[in-house]
């Protein structure tokens, strides 16, 4: 436990709320809301009634109240949860008790127009903004607005935003030099 | 006063609101408001700010305690520490460098000539 660690020790009750930077284990009993960036762990014979919003979560005792990680929260099997879960990444490990809504908010694997789910974003898709210019803040709306409306088009992510690579550009003695590399595999660029 | 093992701990960027009891010892470096019930011995860090009427076995300052303090057995005053609030204890001290403002009430029965 390093200097930074809090501790709400087995033996004591607060009716309050908690709010700090900083990891926090509760091992006694809080009825209140709990608010910390860090991480919060709530061990196996402690309850939290109230709601807790920390970096990271990890509940091994009871938690009545919805729980929001900016990280992860992970649910060990002496857990019980009664609540909403929601974080990036959310591990309940087989034994836990949930009841409440479970949503995972991060880093989906997003679907492809012809609706396989891809890890990366495909490329087909890149061709028809070949010739656009790179910086066109139009055509990639801003996290939090809705989607363009085009309902052929799958919903855009804002993850494609950070693998767009600007298009190669295009000469044609290089390309001519490439298709000889090749064996002539590639028909050269008139 | 001994040195126990202080099992909890509030950290120093720590802000706790609300009304603490139970049974254990607690040493406060963040900042606390409202009320401590604990049968135990509590210090309180050097930046720390408690704004709390507390009921405790023992209480150690070394930062600010405003509120009135009773305690089953000692409240020492470090060197740096201030309490603003009476006090009932069986023990008091108060280092060089410690501050009281308020009232000591502490039981004992006075000898026949102070009377």
């Amino acid at each position: 436990m390093n200097v930074r660690t809090s501790l709400l020790p087995a033996g004591l009750t607060l009716v309050g709320s908690i709010e700090g930077k900083g990891d926090l284990v509760v091992a006694g009993s809080v009825d209140g809301p709990i608010d910390l960036d860090g991480e919060l762990i709530i061990e196996a014979d402690a309850s939290v009634r109230g709601d807790v919003r920390a970096s990271s979560i990890v509940v091994r005792g009871l938690l009545a109240g919805d729980a929001v990680a900016k990280v992860g929260v992970r649910v060990d099997p002496s857990a019980t949860v009664v609540g909403d879960v929601t974080a990036p990444r959310v591990n309940i490990v087989e034994g836990a008790k949930v009841r409440g809504r479970v949503t995972m908010s991060g880093q989906p694997v997003r679907p492809a127009a012809d609706g396989a789910a891809r890890a990366k974003p495909s490329r087909r898709r890149r061709r028809p903004e070949r010739n656009a210019p790179p910086s066109e803040p139009a055509s990639t709306p801003p996290a939090a607005a809705a989607p363009p409306t085009d309902p052929s088009k799958p919903r855009r992510r804002k993850r494609r935003r950070a693998v767009r690579k600007p298009p190669p550009p295009t000469i044609p003695s290089v390309q001519r030099q490439k298709a000889r590399r090749k064996d002539r595999a590639v028909e050269p660029t008139p | 006063m001994t040195s126990r093992r202080l099992d909890g701990s509030i950290g120093p960027d720590f802000v706790v609101h609300g009304k603490l009891s139970g049974k254990s010892d607690l040493r406060i470096d963040g900042n606390f408001e409202g009320e401590i019930d604990v049968d135990g011995a509590i210090s309180v860090g050097p930046g720390s700010i408690v704004h709390a009427s507390l009921r405790v076995s023992s209480l150690e300052i070394e930062g600010e305690v405003r509120g009135n303090v009773g305690a089953a057995g000692a409240v020492i005053i470090r060197a740096g520490g201030r309490l603003i609030g009476d006090v009932t204890a069986r023990q008091i001290g108060i280092d060089d460098g410690g501050t009281l403002q308020g009232g000591i009430d502490m039981d004992f029965e006075l000898p026949a000539e102070a009377t």
